[in-house]
């Protein structure tokens, strides 16, 4: 779906570019080789029945005219195929482009390797290919269903193709081509070049880096940081602010004022595209940044001067890629992965819906969430019941029989299902996929009995909800789990109003570059820029910490701000998994020698990056997390290291966790305090939940206290009972 | 009410002393603002107690000291504020874990398990709900104490004696006449009447021969609350006091009960409790007489004196004080319902008048002689409460307060045990027979939190309770009943006209042991029932062994069981009717008397029992007397003596039958007025049964309970025999001739 967005952007400029190309000779060749599970498809591509396909898309920049095309199947097929009469077909945007034969031999264990070049005048932007099975195993009547009937294409199988690359037009509609490429499978690597290292500068970049980060969806990235200098090729991000001008961007760029967007060509590439953001000043500089951040869709022409970015406050949890957790959410809000919310065939793939939840959310109790779900599916003759598996992160979690009604506004052979079902929010988990798997019962039908086409179609209906509502935001701290995996708390507020970055007075590049990697990957997390970041160097005015979440980078000699909360710290407890007692010895053992300065380098300095998270010592709504390396070169590979292998982030828990290079490791430590809120009632029950003995004591004091005023009603009563008023005393009363 | 402190009627009861007291009489609690600031504190922190959910380490933790500090508690003081502390513990205990039912024990996963899950929460709905409102009546007993007459004698009201019959005989009858006769109240004050609905011209002729009024209408409507309405238009007096013919007062009656109407001029009725001289059914066949209190002792001793302190005490048809001008602000007797009386007080309540109940046994009857009659009685009490349920709803009703519609809600809730009761027969055979999940839930886990529920509930009630009902045994009584009661109750709800009124008729006997068959019927399916379900459980574990969670759970479902095979096997032992030996059955007593041989000689002895044709002596040494031989005796009461005349009918030892023939109507009332009419008789022998303790309950139930499936075994053998033996010959033909 997103892939498809970002190429209707890039077909919008698409008549600009045809002008530019016939001015501009230049161009040069390009070779992309890409397997399938690059190009999304992760699963085995599984053919059945008669005529079972599978499709899969890919898109061409409009930049690049392709001069060869071809796929590299790896395929298997059933033995019981009869070579005659089957054989694989291959679609290209609808039209037969390739009829593969059947081998004689189909031994399940090798596979069947195809060369297939495909028909470039028969390329679009926008490309399906499929595959589908022509198969039969008898040459006498049989069954569509039959289980002899498939054939398997491994997602190793390759696209290659061949484009004769054209240099793109200096024009921001482009944007975010050609800093992000829809068919390159490589990390998308972003070179910033900054014109000084001012707090304003950094956050315009973090802006910058935060808004490729939303349009990344996932892929990875890198970062390059240069202070003034233009990398010899390629693109560029230029951060310009009022000082310290490079020399080469006076020449190139016209006079100007204000906040402006700019993109041109790099000098010395061609192919290369700079894009410049620049103020005057603090405020213009990142009223440019935002500009593009937030309205990048608005921007024409090669040149775009800012006036005032308008962006309405964001509300707490408000991030656009999490599902809202104050009303039930459609199903058809979420993201449906690798294909739509109906899948053909009588033994369909699951649908699969991705989600990302606010990681505090709290399941006290074991609550679950409330899955009202809608189904269409096909109903058969068949006795036996289609059943509808729920899949959490491709692991089944319940099943229930679709029942046999039929849908009122469709046809006879169409049935609906209306359940409510309850999900465990643990299993939820902060961010995963949903999965609905209807399984058909087809019965073994005889042969030549009158077989059926295979006309199944199943669909969750795009009404079907989710619950979140009766949840509250309650977590423990300090999370570094939830940090590393969500970015929270500071990704609470999408755009991180209430989050400061501190660093060292003067940071490195390299310690830029992983702030940068960091602020793309909380946006990516969000699905929205960072737009209201707020970055502060070295010794920083404390008052200004008092009301964020403050996330501190450091490297080298420790950060002032740090020696002065050093105390603060966490201490270790436990560690996670493989816990050796040499191990906790060690730790326990350097965490109290010394002073706490010295055991956090030591601790840090076994790793590449020590994180470490802990209560605000200026706000106890707030928390500290902070990043801390020997050299800015190890904290930005550590950063990388965990942004980008899902294993390592998954490793990164507790209050202390430190990366190396094989992997993570994570402590819990003291200090644990809770952010959100449950309510009070419902907090003051978590609590005596905690505290069993209080619960008791509280018990036999009202006991007591309930009984005492119990009594001494009764005894009123009795007196009263037993000496009622005479009507002489009625009168007096 | 300080001020009302020294007055003549101090609460009875244990009170707390020392310091405690002291601070108890503070002057701080006099403010209403203080005590109920207190008390919803309290209220709200226990609210957090019973909803805040516990692991099962931590719930386990509770349960321990839940239950350690209620047997600390129970044993720590006597006096009513410790009571209380235990009853709130008890329902903290108890409203925790319905909590916790309904929040994490519902979540089931097919149709059997919700239909089984929800089955048997509403019944445990129901009896928690039974269990507070039990609490609620029996907080504080009010121990009412009688208070004497204290005008002159001319200034007493006048006082009629209704004696209401319909069917049964003057024999029963006889002795309620002579000892109203006997009445300590001024003669031109008192009128009795006899009030017969049978119109038997036998009546009539006793009536006038004894010398009381004789008063029959031409028509039987509205049975027993017809008949009394009908004499209330003949009579004048200015208080009704009704016995059942059966009921045989003491001479103290008036006096005792009397003198209320007089501290409180709003005061409407006056109940005192039933006893009854023979056993009833249960205590006859289970040989519990004078040892286990019976089914109405926890009514008498408990409830009725609990309901006085919320003015909620009610009529229960005899035994009672009325006050004539009340009721003619209600129309008299309240026709409604079959179960007039309680009806008749809820109406007096509802107009503003007071009731009351003095917890002094002043008259005593027959018990219902056989499991049949006892049924139908008890049949016909919860079809009454169930119409006045539907007619007269208390929680809808106008006039009554907040308290006294809790009690009367109360006593109608209470007669729909039967279904719940029969849940709680049946409930572990869904698992046990088709592995229904009625909890889902661990079995340790429901066992954590069950266990506070039913153990606190059973070491408060052993404590207000116990002296009037022993443990275990409201099972059996229940049991018994729950069968034939639960349709009853059911379709009067639904269609409370249909019910009729079946008159219970006494006295008769029954000669012969035998067991009933057809009353036994339900009891025997749910035995057999419990013990298969005990056998599937004992097999299942055998299979699975090594499944502990199975094991857990097929163990809590087996005590369960077992409790249930018990109590049900009790209650088959209930079906085997004993004979009874006499037809006027015998009150034991313990009395100075003096026998005077035919020879002339007098020697003292002991009147060990009396009924009102014969009487048993002890004498000192044993005699030489020859069955037929004339005696006479001479009693004592008060500085009097009276001789009688009397046959002798058996010798053995020391022990000596006599028989009264032959004695003039003076002899009968003065005899009566020696035995039955003595004020003393009935309270000093009430409530003197065994005190409660749960594991002689359990034994006993158990003893009891054995004793049942042997009898089951032995009737079930002879049964079989004679079937075999009549067949033999006979019933051959009989086919035949059928067949042809």
């Amino acid at each position: 779906m997103r892939r498809r967005d970002a190429l209707t952007r890039l077909l919008m400029p698409l008549l600009a570019w045809v002008l530019f190309c016939l001015s501009s000779p230049a161009h040069a060749t390009r070779q992309y080789d890409l397997t399938f599970e690059q190009l999304g498809q992760n699963q085995t591509m599984r053919l059945l029945g008669v005529d079972g396909y599978k499709t899969l898309a890919f898109a061409i920049p409009p930049n690049e005219a392709v001069q060869q095309a071809s796929i590299h199947l790896l395929t298997h097929f059933s033995e019981a195929l009869i070579r005659e009469t089957s054989h694989l077909k291959v679609y290209l945007n609808d039209e037969v482009a390739a009829v593969l034969p059947v081998p004689e031999n189909a031994s399940a264990g090798q596979a069947q390797q195809y060369d297939v070049s495909l028909p470039i005048w028969m390329l679009q932007s926008y490309n399906v290919l499929k595959l589908q099975l022509i198969g039969h195993y008898t040459w006498q009547c049989e069954n569509p269903f039959d289980s002899r009937l498939w054939a398997d294409i491994e997602p190793r199988s390759r696209l290659s193709l061949e484009v004769d690359e054209r240099p793109l037009p200096d024009e921001l509609s482009i944007l975010p081509a050609p800093f992000i490429h829809p068919l390159d499978p490589s990390p998308i690597l972003l070179s910033f070049v900054l014109a000084d290292k001012s707090p304003a500068t950094l956050e315009a970049a973090g802006i910058a880096a935060s808004w490729f980060g939303v349009l990344a969806h996932g892929r990875k990235m890198q970062f390059s940081v240069s202070d003034g200098a233009l990398p010899p090729q390629g693109h560029a991000i230029v951060i310009q602010g009022a000082s310290g001008n490079p020399s080469w961007i006076d020449q190139a760029l016209a006079p100007a004022t204000g906040s402006q967007v700019q993109i041109m060509a790099h000098p010395d590439d061609p192919f290369g595209k700079v894009l410049v953001i620049r103020g005057d000043d603090a405020a213009q500089l990142k009223n440019a940044a935002r500009a593009l951040a937030l309205g990048a869709d608005t921007l024409t022409g090669p040149q775009a001067r800012i006036d005032a970015v308008s962006e309405s406050p964001r509300k707490p949890y408000d991030a656009p890629a999490w599902l809202p957790t104050d009303r039930p959410v459609r199903l058809g809000e979420l993201d449906v992965l690798g294909g739509a919310r109906t899948v053909p065939g009588f033994r369909p793939d699951p649908i699969t819906l991705a989600f990302n939840l606010p990681p505090d959310l709290y399941a006290w109790q074991d609550r679950r969430v409330p899955l009202w779900l809608k189904s269409r599916y096909t109903l058969q003759a068949n006795p036996q019941p289609a059943t509808l598996q729920v899949q959490i992160n491709h692991d089944r979690v319940l099943e229930f029989e679709l029942p046999s009604n039929r849908d009122v506004a469709g046809a006879r052979t169409r049935g609906v299902s209306e359940e409510a079902l309850e999900l465990p929010l643990t299993l939820l988990g902060s961010r995963g996929t949903l999965g609905f798997l209807f399984d058909y019962h087809i019965p073994p039908a005889p042969e030549c009995a009158n077989a059926i086409a295979d006309v199944f179609r199943s669909e969750i209906d795009a009404n079907s909800t989710l619950d979140f509502s009766d949840f509250q935001h309650f977590i423990r701290m300090p999370n570094l789990a939830a940090f590393a995996t969500s970015g929270f708390p500071y990704s609470r507020m999408a755009d991180l109003s209430e989050s400061a970055i501190v660093m060292d007075a003067n940071p490195e590049n390299d310690e830029i570059q992983a702030y940068l990697a960091l602020m793309s990957h909380v946006a990516a997390v969000t699905g929205y820029p960072s737009s209201r970041l707020t970055v502060m160097l070295g010794d920083a005015q404390k008052d200004a910490l008092a009301d964020k979440d403050v996330l501190i980078l450091n490297a080298g000699p420790m950060h002032p701000l740090l020696q002065e909360w050093s105390s603060h710290f966490p201490s270790p407890t436990e560690r996670f998994r493989d816990t050796s007692i040499l191990d906790r010895l060690t730790q326990w053992v350097r965490s109290f020698a010394g002073s706490p300065e010295q055991s956090i380098h030591a601790a840090r300095d076994q790793g590449l990056v020590m994180l470490t998270g802990f209560r605000s010592p200026l706000n106890d709504q707030r928390s500290v997390v902070a990043l801390m390396s020997a050299q800015a070169s190890q904290l930005a590979q550590g950063v990388h290291l965990f942004l980008d292998q899902g294993e390592i982030m998954a490793e990164i828990q507790g209050g202390i966790a430190v990366v190396d290079a094989q992997g993570a490791h994570s402590w819990l430590t003291d200090g644990t305090y809770y952010l959100g809120s449950l309510g009070t009632w419902r907090y003051l029950r978590w609590l005596f939940n905690q505290n069993p003995v209080s619960l008791m004591i509280l018990m036999f004091l009202g006991v007591l206290l309930l009984s005492t005023m119990m009594y001494l009603a009764l005894r009123t009563q009795a007196r009263r009972r037993l000496n009622p008023p005479s009507r002489g005393k009625d009168g007096r009363k | 009410m300080g001020d009302q402190r020294d007055s003549a009627a101090p609460d009875t009861g244990i009170h707390p002393t020392g310091w405690l007291g002291a601070l108890l009489e503070a002057s701080i609690w006099r403010s209403r603002v203080v005590r109920w600031f207190i008390a919803l504190l309290a209220l709200s922190g226990l609210i957090l107690v019973i909803s805040t959910p516990f692991g099962l380490l931590d719930q386990t933790l509770l349960t321990v000291v839940m239950l350690v500090a209620a047997l600390v508690i129970n044993r720590l003081s006597q006096d009513r504020l410790t009571t209380l502390v235990l009853i709130s513990l008890s329902c903290v205990a108890s409203l925790r874990y319905m909590y916790w039912r309904i929040t994490s024990t519902l979540g089931f996963e097919n149709a059997w398990d919700t239909f089984f899950g929800y089955g048997l929460l509403l019944a445990e709905i129901y009896a928690l709900m039974v269990l507070l409102l039990s609490y609620f009546q029996c907080v504080w007993p009010l121990r009412r104490q009688p208070v004497l007459m204290a005008t002159p004698t001319d200034e007493w009201p006048t006082v009629d004696v209704y004696i209401p019959t319909f069917n049964e005989p003057l024999s029963v009858v006889r002795p309620t006449i002579l000892t109203s006769l006997s009445l300590d109240w001024p003669a031109e004050k008192l009128r009795i009447y006899v009030l017969d609905d049978g119109r038997r011209d036998e009546f009539r002729a006793y009536c006038e021969e004894v010398g009381v009024g004789y008063i029959t209408r031409d028509n039987n409507r509205h049975a027993k609350a017809g008949n009394l309405n009908h004499a209330m238009t003949l009579t004048d007096g200015e208080y009704i006091a009704i016995f059942d013919c059966d009921h045989i007062p003491t001479r103290s009656f008036l006096q005792i009960s009397m003198g209320w109407f007089m501290r409180d001029p709003q005061l409407a009725m006056l109940q005192t409790p039933h006893v009854f001289f023979s056993p009833d059914p249960l205590e006859k066949n289970l040989d519990t007489f004078h040892d286990v209190p019976n089914e109405g002792q926890l009514f008498y001793g408990l409830t009725q004196d609990g309901n006085d302190l919320w003015n909620a005490a009610f009529f229960c048809g005899s035994c009672a004080v009325l006050r004539r001008s009340a009721l003619d602000d209600i129309d008299g007797i309240a026709t409604e319902s079959v179960t007039e009386d309680a009806l008749t007080a809820l109406k007096l309540n509802e107009v503003g008048y007071n009731t009351a109940y003095l917890a002094l046994p002043q008259a005593a009857g027959l018990a219902t002689e056989n499991l049949s009659r006892h049924i139908g009685q008890r049949i016909r009490w919860a079809r009454g409460m169930t119409q006045i349920l539907r007619r007269y709803n208390p929680l809808l009703r106008r006039g009554l307060n907040l308290a006294q519609r809790i009690c009367y809600s109360s006593a109608v809730l209470h007669f729909f045990y039967g279904l719940p009761r029969l849940v709680f027969l049946t409930g572990s055979l869904a698992y046990l027979f088709f592995g229904a999940r009625v909890f889902q839930a661990s079995a340790l886990m429901v066992a954590a939190y069950v266990i506070p529920h039913i153990m606190l509930a059973y070491i408060t009630n052993n404590r207000v309770q116990g002296r009037f009902r022993h443990s275990f045994w409201n099972d059996v009584y229940e049991t018994v009943l729950a069968w034939y009661i639960f349709r009853p109750t059911l379709s009067t709800l639904l269609f409370p006209d249909r019910a009729t009124f079946t008159v219970t008729a006494k006295g008769a006997t029954t000669h012969e042991g035998y067991f009933d068959w057809v009353l036994a019927r339900p009891y025997i399916i749910l035995l057999l029932l419990n013990v298969a379900g005990v056998i599937s459980g004992l097999v299942q574990m055998a299979l699975h062994w090594d499944d502990t969670t199975l094991v857990l759970t097929v163990i809590l479902n087996l005590v369960w069981t077992v409790h249930n095979v018990v109590v049900v096997s009790a209650s088959v032992a209930v079906a085997g009717e004993k004979s009874q030996l006499r037809s006027t059955p015998r009150v034991d007593a313990h009395y100075p008397a003096t026998l005077r041989l035919p020879t002339g000689h007098r020697l003292s002895c002991t009147l060990i029992n009396f009924s009102q044709d014969g009487l048993g002596l002890k004498t000192n040494s044993p005699l030489s007397l020859q069955p037929g031989e004339q005696v006479r005796f001479t009693l004592f009461r008060d500085g009097i003596e009276a001789e009688f005349p009397a046959t002798v009918a058996a010798v053995h030892g020391q022990r000596l039958g006599l028989k009264l023939e032959h004695l003039t109507l003076e002899q009968q009332v003065e005899f009566a007025r020696f035995t039955f009419a003595r004020a003393d008789i009935w309270s000093t022998t009430w409530h003197e049964t065994r005190p409660d303790s749960p594991l002689a309950a359990i034994q006993q139930v158990s003893r009891i309970g054995l004793h049942g499936v042997r009898l089951l075994a032995t009737e079930s053998w002879r049964e079989l025999m004679s079937r075999i033996r009549s067949k033999t010959p006979t019933s051959a033909a009989a086919t035949k001739q059928e067949a042809a």
